[in-house]
């Protein structure tokens, strides 16, 4: 035994033998027990009447299809949309403001920042411009306990439509002709990736699987071609940036670092931004740190494109529209912080936002 | 004792308040390590007792359905790691702290001792080496043990221990036996 295993040992010893599992607890523990029962049955009741009420409509939609023959994929089959160019519009983002979180828009020169109202008794956490900048998604988090919800409204606050909620919601995304918002979502063990329509139409799972805690899908984008999801996830290693098809399938790795998480699709689909995680050493202490990355879509040509020491949680990066640049939010100490916006080869960074920014995200000049 | 096997799919054969008694039994007897656990992990002994909470709510049928009581405890750890992980993932989500788990601890400890070097030390390594050092030097698991808790290898456990003493070796180097 070494000097610092016997050290580790007493260290332990003296900490956690003062840990006690309160009394109170044990009460605590069997009531819920209890209360768990209750729900079980009223769950199972409920799934036999969800069960029953399934097959009728299943029964009927089997009738209909029989008559008026199989209803299209609500997605529409293609071989990848065109990508085409956009100019550079304004810049939405969520901040801290006086009521607490949020929504406003801002010319990409920092002029003309408004307040845009935005819908239920919420906070807007993420927000992301559809592709014609007509429009916005965004995950609104309640103030106290309850679901996270995906809603949709015009760029002016106007015509919110709620779209989803679950447990947790992730960072909306759009599919590249504007129909449909991507995002995932987690209730209890089970996470989610789901295209819903952007009009409310339809709301389908394309991945789902037992995953929870880390090992949870943390955010999902649809390529610029619309053929392959993009999406971070929880592994073993921590978590990394993966790709799949459209449709769901198979999951093949992008990075294996454990460290790699909020990807996101240049404009043309070539190359990959996301946050990277360091460990690094500050004044004895190790502390994580996060920069902005870049890489070419297969997963080679991995690139730093910030460095913003001990203290930097640099995150959500957003390209703009035209590719020649990147916004990120430019946390501290895993905080919140300004918005930055650079070159897409990461020189020449400028703050432009000046407050305490949770998400962003940059849009096309309508 | 063979413990009786309760399917958690029937909800019929669930909680009844002689389970319910078991149950509080089993806390009785792994809730301390369940919330030890889960305070090296966070830093915060009232998140830790949420977490250890949580944990029992969550899986506690299971556990009773588990005939060896090496799985239940497994089992248990494991899921207070990934409870622990998924709070940190959750304020991840929310942009609040990302580095939750790598962080300073946001509950100090009335003992000044707790805020010894060590304690800070340990408390910045990832969270699987602090995982594997408190099954491995805390709870004294073999590694095999440590490996079923933490569902990986037993090679990946060598290698978060070595891992993690190695960081400590070099964070106290030159004052390790002073």
């Amino acid at each position: 035994v070494t000097d610092i295993e016997a050290r580790l040992r007493a260290t332990l010893g003296a900490r956690m033998d003062a840990i006690e599992a309160p009394r109170y607890l044990d009460e605590r523990v069997r009531e819920r027990a209890r209360r768990g029962h209750l729900v079980a049955i009223v769950a199972a009741t409920s799934m036999i009447v969800v069960v029953v009420i399934g097959a009728a409509i299943g029964l009927r939609l089997l009738i209909d299809r029989a008559a008026t023959g199989p209803r299209p994929h609500p997605g529409p089959a293609h071989s990848g949309y065109p990508i085409t160019p956009h100019a550079n519009g304004r810049i939405a983002y969520t901040a801290n403001g006086d009521t607490g979180l949020e929504l406003h828009l801002v010319k990409p020169d920092g002029s003309d920042d408004e307040v845009i109202p935005t819908p239920s008794d919420g906070e807007p956490w993420h927000v992301a411009w559809s592709p014609d900048g007509s429009q916005l998604a965004l995950s609104i988090f309640p103030r106290g306990q309850g679901d996270r919800a995906i809603w949709v409204m015009n760029a002016d606050g106007t015509d919110p439509l709620k779209l989803a909620a679950a447990e947790n919601v992730s960072s909306p995304t759009w599919s590249p002709d504007g129909a449909e918002v991507v995002y995932t979502a987690d209730t209890g063990a089970r996470t989610e990736i789901h295209r819903a329509a952007a009009n409310g139409s339809y709301d389908e799972v394309v991945h789902g699987e037992e995953a929870e805690g880390t090992f949870a899908i943390f955010s999902a984008q649809l390529s610029p071609d619309g053929l392959q999801l993009l999406f971070d996830r929880g592994t073993d290693a921590g978590f990394d940036l993966f790709v799949m098809s459209a449709d769901g399938g198979e999951a093949r790795p992008l990075t294996t670092t454990g460290d790699d998480y909020d990807p996101s699709w240049s404009p043309d689909g070539a190359k990959i931004a996301f946050g990277r995680e360091e460990i690094v050493e500050s004044n004895g202490r190790s502390v994580a740190t996060s920069d902005i990355f870049v890489m070419n879509a297969d997963g080679t040509g991995v690139t730093r494109l910030t460095d913003g020491g001990d203290e930097a949680t640099h995150y959500s990066p957003t390209w703009a529209p035209d590719g020649t640049k990147i916004a990120f939010v430019a946390g501290v100490t895993g905080g919140p912080g300004p918005v930055v916006v650079m070159n897409a080869d990461g020189t020449d960074e400028n703050e432009l936002i000046h407050s305490d920014v949770i998400g962003v995200s940059w849009g096309p000049r309508p | 004792m063979e413990v009786m096997r309760i399917d958690p799919s029937k909800p019929g054969e669930a909680v009844t308040p002689e389970v319910a008694d078991r149950l509080g039994a089993l806390y009785e007897s792994q809730g301390s390590g369940a919330v030890r656990l889960a305070y090296f992990l966070t830093g915060d002994v009232h998140i830790a007792q949420d977490i250890a909470q949580e944990a029992f709510t969550r899986v506690g049928r299971k556990l009773l359905g588990l005939r060896d009581p090496e799985h239940s405890r497994a089992y248990l750890f494991r899921t207070v790691v990934n409870l622990c992980r998924g709070r940190a993932r959750k304020q991840k989500s929310e942009r609040s702290a990302l580095q939750a788990l790598n962080a300073r601890p946001s509950y100090p400890g009335p003992d000044p001792a707790e805020r010894d070097e060590m304690w800070q030390a340990l408390l910045g390594l990832p969270i699987r080496q602090r995982t594997a050092l408190f099954l491995r030097y805390y709870q004294d698991l073999s590694e095999a043990q440590a490996a079923e808790a933490l569902g990986c290898s037993v090679g990946a456990v060598k290698s978060l221990v070595n891992r993690g003493l190695t960081s400590l070796r070099t964070r106290f180097e030159g004052s390790v036996g002073d």
